[in-house]
């Protein structure tokens, strides 16, 4: 179960706790806005271990007019392998949140990762509803792709580390233009 | 003339297809490896940790590195770190997870916020900041945040009716954070 804090606004530890919705071994969370009603909605991403069934999902929670008291609506992006990375941002600069994902497996038993993971951006109609484009498939993460631009030409470039590659550090360098 | 007015909308309707920045038909992205030699890394951010104007990234691994951009195209990159001192009193597991990264003390520079792993100096898991003494990324104080036994030091935002950032920080148990 996942959970908003509601901050009592005087500094006191008195938060209250009030329910989102259910997800399985929700890793990654992120707040933004997917269908433009102008309120934040809860983007979340599951982790699986060692990640060799394709069963982890990606959600987002509407927020509804009363966050406190209405029921949260689960909208589903996608279910695939493992998704320990999460980003939510404009990445096509169309005024609405994309969402950026990248799969992760383990080694298990004997058994090698199915190693076919995706570095994803799921681009948002502005409604929420989501369209998938393959950034780099074959290279896996974990706990990474973020989004920043690093080469300073205006565009979102992608971060990222590994788990099983440990030792490198990635950069998908976007060239928009 | 009509048909030539009309070759020129098509034409000028092609252009503003083809230069849109946000058609995904234009997205072309280049992998780049930054570094190689990184020691089981578990978060990653960006920041401009020296000032610069350019975006680095922080990185948690057995230490707490930052990579600096120097700029270039491709941009040419600068390990730089350790972040944190060489603690002599560190047992079980060794190094950092969560990482993130905001201006703690006000000074207008970003500071690094990070959960450790292990017992540090007697405390399980404690949740350090470290500050960028001269705002150039080159030399850190560590100050160590009482009461929070945590692995993930997510999130910075500013509280309500406080002028300093604080750190939002989560325990592996699921959820999306606690006070």
């Amino acid at each position: 179960m996942m959970c908003w804090w509601k901050n009592p606004g005087d500094g006191s530890g008195d938060w209250r706790c009030f329910d989102v919705g259910k997800a399985t071994h929700a890793d990654r969370y992120e707040l933004a806005d997917l269908n433009g009603d102008g309120r934040l909605d809860l983007v979340t991403s599951e982790e699986r271990y060692p990640g060799h069934v394709p069963n982890a999902s990606c959600y987002w929670f509407e927020q509804p007019a009363d966050p406190k008291s209405d029921a949260w609506k689960r909208h589903l992006v996608v279910t695939q392998f493992s998704m320990n990375n999460l980003d939510v941002t404009d990445m096509d600069r169309d005024g609405d949140a994309d969402i950026i994902t990248c799969e992760h497996s383990m080694p298990y038993r004997g058994e090698p990762a199915p190693g076919k993971e995706r570095l994803q951006i799921w681009e948002n109609d502005g409604g929420g509803t989501f369209t998938e484009h393959s950034v780099n498939p074959g290279k896996e993460s974990h706990l990474g792709a973020q989004v920043t631009d690093l080469d300073g030409d205006g565009d979102l470039d992608i971060v990222s580390i590994a788990w099983r590659e440990y030792q490198y550090l990635h950069l998908w360098r976007n060239d928009a233009r | 003339m009509l048909a030539r007015r009309m070759s020129l909308a098509c034409f000028a309707l092609l252009c503003l297809t083809f230069v849109s920045p946000g058609a995904w038909a234009d997205w072309r992205f280049r992998h780049q490896v930054v570094y190689v030699g990184l020691d089981r890394p578990d978060d990653v951010v960006n920041a401009d940790v020296n000032g610069d104007g350019r975006m680095d990234i922080v990185c948690s691994e057995g230490e707490i590195h930052w990579f600096e951009n120097l700029g270039g195209n491709p941009p040419k990159w600068k390990r730089s770190g350790p972040v944190a001192p060489t603690y002599k009193n560190w047992s079980k597991e060794k190094g950092y997870m969560g990482v993130w990264v905001g201006d703690f003390d006000g000074d207008g520079d970003i500071d690094i916020v990070a959960g450790a792993k292990g017992i540090v100096n007697g405390k399980d898991r404690p949740v350090i900041w470290f500050e960028n003494v001269k705002a150039d990324g080159r030399q850190w104080k560590d100050h160590w945040l009482p009461e929070i036994s945590t692995t993930m030091a997510r999130r910075i935002s500013p509280m309500p009716r406080k002028r300093a950032m604080n750190a939002t920080c989560c325990s592996v148990l699921p959820g999306i954070g606690s006070p």
